[in-house]
């Protein structure tokens, strides 16, 4: 009875394979279809670039685009003394004085919409958040 | 996003890009700065537009990716073709990229579009005595 679980006499004797073979085929192609999936994967990210992505910190240097690439530094430094909360420099104290000639501003910091109802000399534009 | 570039060689051709034609098209100046402000973004915003060449006929565009906050600043004379309510749509529109992720196509539409709302009519008679 046991005969009937044997491999038929009739068939031919299977070629034997090398090790090396069996493993190039049941793990070496495996291997090749995920690198491929994961490079069609991610190589769009790698030609574009870092995403940016809402929500996560962002911790890239600042840039600047078009006119006035010089007023930078300074401007940079000032907002690293406003955010340590040290006294403002000579610049900021120039801005806040201009603020005040242009009139009463309101207790705290006026939206574009407050600023449309009240034109002045301060300058016009627009803020918004996502 | 990890520290260093926040743009490609490519997007910040875009930008600047952008950039010119917007200037080409309106005459205005344009800046835009991209990283953190301070903790009052619009102080901060007009303080750098306040330091541009020329204020009064500039653009300044500031987004601080980490605060999640677009400033845009119109210098007086900008202010006479460009009013606030149409600053505060450009800035709509260019919250809805920015949300999705896509910083520099927020920017150059924004950019755009500030150049075709603040351009101002055609004169149509300049060429009559």
């Amino acid at each position: 009875m046991t005969l009937l679980a044997d491999t038929p006499r009739t068939w031919p004797d299977p070629v034997s394979i090398s090790t090396l073979k069996v493993l190039a085929i049941f793990a070496g192609i495996p291997l090749l279809v995920i690198i491929i999936v994961s490079l069609l994967v991610l190589a769009p990210g790698w030609v574009k670039g870092p995403r940016y992505r809402p929500g996560l910190p962002w911790e890239a240097d600042n840039v600047w685009f078009g006119v006035g690439v010089g007023a930078r530094p300074e401007a940079a430094t000032d907002a690293a003394t406003v955010d340590a909360g040290r006294p403002a420099g000579p610049a900021e104290t120039a801005a806040s004085a201009d603020t005040a000639d242009a009139g009463p501003p309101g207790p705290s910091a006026p939206s574009g919409a407050t600023r449309a109802a009240h034109p002045d000399q301060r300058p016009g534009g627009a803020s918004a958040g996502w | 996003m990890p520290g260093g570039e926040a743009f490609t060689d490519a997007q910040r051709q875009d930008i600047v890009r952008a950039i010119a034609d917007a200037e080409r098209v309106s005459g205005w100046a344009f800046a835009v700065e991209v990283g953190a402000s301070s903790a009052e973004p619009r102080q901060y915003a007009e303080a750098l537009h306040a330091r541009l060449p020329d204020p009064a006929r500039s653009i300044l565009v500031q987004v601080d990716p980490g605060r999640r906050t677009l400033e845009i600043v119109t210098g007086d004379q900008v202010r006479r073709t460009l009013d606030n309510r149409s600053a505060g749509l450009v800035a709509v529109a260019m919250q809805g990229s920015f949300a999705a992720g896509d910083l520099t196509r927020g920017l150059t539409t924004g950019l755009q579009q500030l150049a075709a709302l603040s351009r101002g009519a055609t004169s149509l008679h300049t060429d009559t005595p």
